[in-house]
């Protein structure tokens, strides 16, 4: 009997995450995705432990080689990376883009730009564009022709972005 | 045995929905307040259930009457019908309290086509230093669509 409780209760939780993807369900997904990506490409981590994310598409493009292009040169260039935190997604036409920013050794910041499409609830890596970054404080809100805006609070300038 | 299930069920979905609070999980949360405040701008929707997601100040600064019916006048004089509002992007960022200690907040966009020939902007702000996000502000803002020149 606990056994045929157990499934049931592990059978709604797979219901309830498969039927209701949301938004959230998504950026999880992709920030999990974003965090494979930047351990394979800084530490040990190898190609084919990315390879059940990729669109067959980027994969064509994405090689195991290109991989090894691409992490030689994030380690060069970028030299050591760490503090890699999500920091916007921008919501696409059945696709989402996701921005990354690490601080790095030979670059103050470098930041991770992911496209991933997002058919069926889900989620594949669909383009990678790494580059370096220099960081900047910019306000939070856009303050240009607002039609409201309460006063409650005092917008703070934002520390933890980098400005493209 | 039926209700032990049903227990059992609650207590599994509960404490995953509170144990994992992910940006996902806040995101959701949040995409559910912003669209309750669109719904008060555009379609009357429930001002005093959406104020225990909100700062007292918020509350009381942007979800009174005359507020609210200034900010539907406002948007209806420069936007005009806006149509498709739509989750756009979620944003990590800052904002200092009145002591100037920085918390971690969520900026939310939506983002719907006015009749007027401008994006409308919807932004909001979110405080996530406690279990779940609070509304702290919010703006509306529009951009004007550049129609292309026909060569």
């Amino acid at each position: 009997m606990k056994k045929k409780l157990l499934l049931v209760v592990f059978m709604l939780v797979c219901l309830v995450n498969t039927c209701f993807a949301s938004n959230g369900s998504a950026l999880d997904d992709e920030e999990q995705i974003a965090n494979k990506v930047f351990t394979a490409l800084t530490s040990k981590g190898e190609y084919s432990e990315l390879v059940p994310y990729l669109s067959k598409g980027f994969a064509q493009t994405f090689t195991e080689e290109k991989f090894k292009e691409v992490k030689g040169k994030v380690n060069t260039e970028l030299g050591n990376l760490k503090n890699f935190k999500l920091y916007t997604l921008e919501k696409l036409d059945k696709a989402d883009r996701v921005f990354c920013v690490a601080d790095g050794s030979k670059v103050p910041n470098a930041e991770f730009g992911f496209l991933f499409t997002n058919n069926d609830s889900k989620v594949l890596l669909n383009g990678l564009v790494i580059r370096p970054v220099e960081a900047k404080k910019q306000t939070v809100t856009p303050q240009a022709k607002s039609v409201t805006q309460s006063q409650s609070t005092t917008p703070a300038k934002n520390t933890n972005q980098a400005k493209k | 045995m039926k209700k032990l299930l049903l227990l059992v069920t609650v207590l599994v979905l509960s404490f995953s929905s509170i144990c994992f609070a992910s940006d996902g999980t806040n995101l959701d949360a949040e995409q559910k307040i912003a669209a309750s405040v669109i719904d008060v701008y555009y379609k009357n929707g429930n001002v005093e259930e959406l104020k225990q997601y909100c700062t007292a100040d918020f509350a009381k600064n942007a979800l009174n009457a005359t507020s609210i019916s200034r900010v539907k006048k406002e948007l209806d004089d420069k936007f005009g019908k806006v149509d498709n509002i739509q989750f756009a992007a979620f944003e990590r960022a800052s904002f200092l309290d009145a002591n100037k200690k920085a918390h971690p907040a969520n900026n939310v966009v939506f983002a719907g086509r006015g009749e007027k020939n401008v994006v409308v902007l919807y932004n909001f702000l979110f405080d996530v230093s406690g279990k779940k996000p609070i509304l702290i502000n919010h703006n509306i803002s529009g951009r004007q669509i550049q129609q292309q020149e026909k060569k």
